[in-house]
């Protein structure tokens, strides 16, 4: 069977809870996987697909809250819901902040759960991408020449070619020239976008 | 020779009244002497001295003078006299005076015995009949009822007790058999104790049962019934002394009524503490329903039949466990009779466990569980095993969230020294004291501020009902371990 195009993983120690989840997210063409218990989620070989997290705060073990914690450690984003039998405000909080796409208090709907979790799909795959155009963007600085780098930090602080040149100690024009193969390399159209590139990659900072 | 136209003896009453006296006389029949004229005649012999009075006197039934002999019996005529006449002027010869003082001597020795011999027999007959006299009174005035039936049951006779235990008269009694008033639920077991008792294989036997009073209202006894081995004259017969303990029976149903109801409110009252976790507990499955319900909706618009098919049948299994928590919960909450059975202690303790999972999980307290596989089923009532059990378990959760440090729970189960069952529900909480281990299980002993003091109290009375053994202890450690055990089912059975 070829990659799905997205994931639903549900933690919960009731089997016949953690059954339902997934019958209730197959029928509507989602792919679903469960797990028992935070620690086999955590074991788990996980595709590389937009994927979200359906997940009960009070497990026994390894707890909900204490789970998303260590997704964060382990660089794991996927966009958590959270799914709890008690309105239990404190925690709703800590698991908001913790960055929980949704907190659900049973009894929710079951269409509240599936349009959060397609907005928890949707937010995934906006991050993946975002995160994939960062990898392009890593990609087109690293075939830059160390000159070329040079020209290009001077470029997106403002500096002028003229100053630039005097800067670097070199002509106009081949400073020019730099830039042409810049803006070529970079796939930016315009100064503008450059420097948005700059800022995403980390090369200038707003102050 | 002896020949004598009359005798006369007079014997004294030894205990002061009136003279016998009797008159034999030798000639024609139709002579009417009154022994007492003759008496009066002969007074002078009588009194005086026999050998100073005059020896003649007027003949007193006939003509002439009359020649008197007599003769004291016993000594200073302490048994009478006796007298012998004859109209001849010789008497009495030298002969005659010797055969009448042996003929008197014999008589009065006669007399004496036959006196002693009546005085025995009479005091004998007096002692037989104060005896009887006495049983009599003790028969009629005895606060217990006696009761005498020959062998068939066939009363013979009641006593007043017990004819007004039961509203009929003596001879009303006497028309009935005793299982005739016994109630149908005892008659059998009646009768085989009484073929028991009459076959000798016991010496008597004791037990409660109901009678039905001439009124028709019922009663409850206690009989404790004999057999009276028959002598030559009077056949063998039972002999049933019955006390009546409608009272006695009335009140300990009342305080049974009192522990029962009470037993229930405690439970209601744990119960009420657990609200939130079995609201919740009721809520996995309904969650679990509502979302398999969903699923076959989405499978019906997808046209897959067989999922929707089997999302049904989920969502039957959901319903069912929802029901089956609402019935464990229903049970616990109803007040019914204790009713024994055999019940398997693993299952009822994992029972419990299903209730209080959650409130477990809700005060971060890791559970233990070492079901030993090894245990006999024991006779019990489900539902105070169930309440024992789920007190124990809601004050070891109670006393650990008092505490900081781990919360364990460990639920062992197990079989004990003697054969029985042994349950222990050990928490790390804070422990027990001395003073609370000396007071834990008296009534109205607390330490929770909102406690009401019964529920230990009752788990003890709950399980020594049981025949087992309800105990705490103080865990070396830390926590406390709350012990009880079981008698195997053949020792109650």
């Amino acid at each position: 069977m070829s990659e799905p195009d997205a994931m639903v993983f549900v933690v919960d120690d009731d089997a016949q809870t953690r059954d339902s989840l997934k019958n209730l997210m197959r029928s509507v063409g989602l792919h679903v996987e469960v797990f028992a218990s935070a620690q086999d989620f955590l074991r788990s070989k996980r595709p590389d697909v937009p994927a979200c997290l359906v997940l009960d705060v009070r497990l026994r073990g390894l707890s909900g809250l204490d789970l998303q914690k260590r997704m964060a450690e382990a660089k794991i984003e996927v966009p958590i819901i959270f799914i709890t039998g008690y309105g239990d405000i404190p925690m709703t909080v800590q698991a908001m902040k913790a960055g929980a796409v949704e907190f659900l208090t049973k009894p929710f709907r079951n269409q509240e759960l599936l349009d959060a979790i397609q907005q928890a799909l949707e937010r995934d795959r906006t991050t993946r991408d975002q995160r994939a155009k960062n990898d392009e963007l890593h990609i087109r600085y690293d075939s830059l020449t160390p000159r070329e780098r040079e020209v290009m930090t001077l470029v997106v602080a403002g500096l002028l070619n003229k100053q630039i040149a005097g800067e670097l100690g070199t002509s106009e024009t081949t400073v020019k020239n730099h830039r042409h193969q810049i803006m070529e390399k970079m796939g930016a159209d315009s100064l503008a976008e450059l420097v948005k590139m700059a800022y995403k990659l980390g090369i200038v900072t707003l102050k | 020779m002896l020949r004598l136209d009359f005798a006369y003896a007079r014997l004294n009453d030894s205990i002061g009244g009136t003279p016998v006296e009797m008159v034999r006389l030798a000639g024609p029949r139709n002579l009417s002497a009154q022994p007492q004229e003759i008496g009066q005649l002969l007074n002078p012999w009588l009194t005086g001295d026999p050998r100073t009075s005059p020896l003649m006197m007027p003949n007193p039934i006939g003509k002439g003078e009359i020649s008197i002999a007599s003769f004291k019996l016993g000594l200073q005529d302490e048994v009478g006299v006796l007298l012998a006449g004859s109209q001849r002027a010789d008497f009495p010869t030298e002969t005659e005076r010797l055969l009448l003082g042996v003929a008197a001597n014999q008589a009065a020795i006669g007399l004496h015995n036959r006196r002693r011999e009546n005085t025995e027999r009479r005091r004998a007959e007096e002692a037989l009949r104060e005896s009887e006299e006495r049983w009599r009174a003790v028969f009629d005035n005895s606060a217990a009822g006696i009761a005498l039936a020959n062998p068939s049951g066939r009363f013979l006779a009641g006593n007043l007790a017990y004819q007004k235990m039961l509203g009929y008269l003596e001879k009303e009694l006497r028309e009935l058999s005793f299982l005739d008033i016994t109630h149908e639920d005892y008659r059998d077991a009646n009768s085989e104790l009484t073929t028991e008792l009459l076959e000798g294989k016991r010496q008597y036997f004791e037990m409660e049962k109901r009678y039905r009073r001439k009124d028709g209202n019922l009663i409850w006894v206690h009989v404790h019934v004999s057999l009276v081995s028959g002598k030559q004259i009077t056949p063998r017969f039972l002999l049933a002394i019955v006390d009546n303990i409608t009272e006695r029976k009335r009140a300990e149903e009342a305080l049974r009524d009192a522990q029962m109801e009470l037993a229930h409110v405690t439970r209601v009252a744990t119960l009420g503490e657990m609200t939130a976790s079995i609201a919740h507990e009721i809520n996995q499955p309904l969650g679990a329903l509502v979302n398999n319900a969903g699923a076959c909706l989405g499978w019906l618009d997808a046209e897959n039949l067989e999922e929707a098919r089997n999302s049904v049948a989920l969502m039957m299994d959901d319903a069912q466990r929802a029901s089956e928590i609402i019935t464990r919960i229903r049970a616990l909450v109803k007040k019914i009779p204790p009713q024994k059975d055999w019940l398997d202690i693993n299952q009822m303790i994992r029972e419990i466990i299903g209730l209080a999972r959650n409130e477990m999980q809700r005060n971060a307290v890791a559970l233990e569980t070492q079901l030993s596989d090894d245990v006999p089923l024991v006779f019990a009532d489900r539902i105070q095993l169930q309440q024992v059990m789920l007190n124990l378990m809601m004050n070891a959760i109670e006393a650990m969230t008092q505490a900081a440090g781990p919360r364990e729970l460990l639920i062992s189960s197990g079989a004990d020294d003697s054969k029985g069952v042994v349950v222990v529900v050990r928490d790390s909480g804070p422990g027990l004291d001395s003073k609370s281990l000396e007071r834990l299980f008296e009534p109205f002993y607390t330490t929770k501020p909102q406690g009401m003091g019964m529920g230990l109290a009752i788990c003890r009375s709950i399980v020594q009902v049981h025949g087992g053994r309800l105990w705490a202890i103080s865990n070396r450690d830390r926590g406390a371990s709350f012990h009880f055990t079981l008698p195997t089912s053949e020792e109650l059975a």
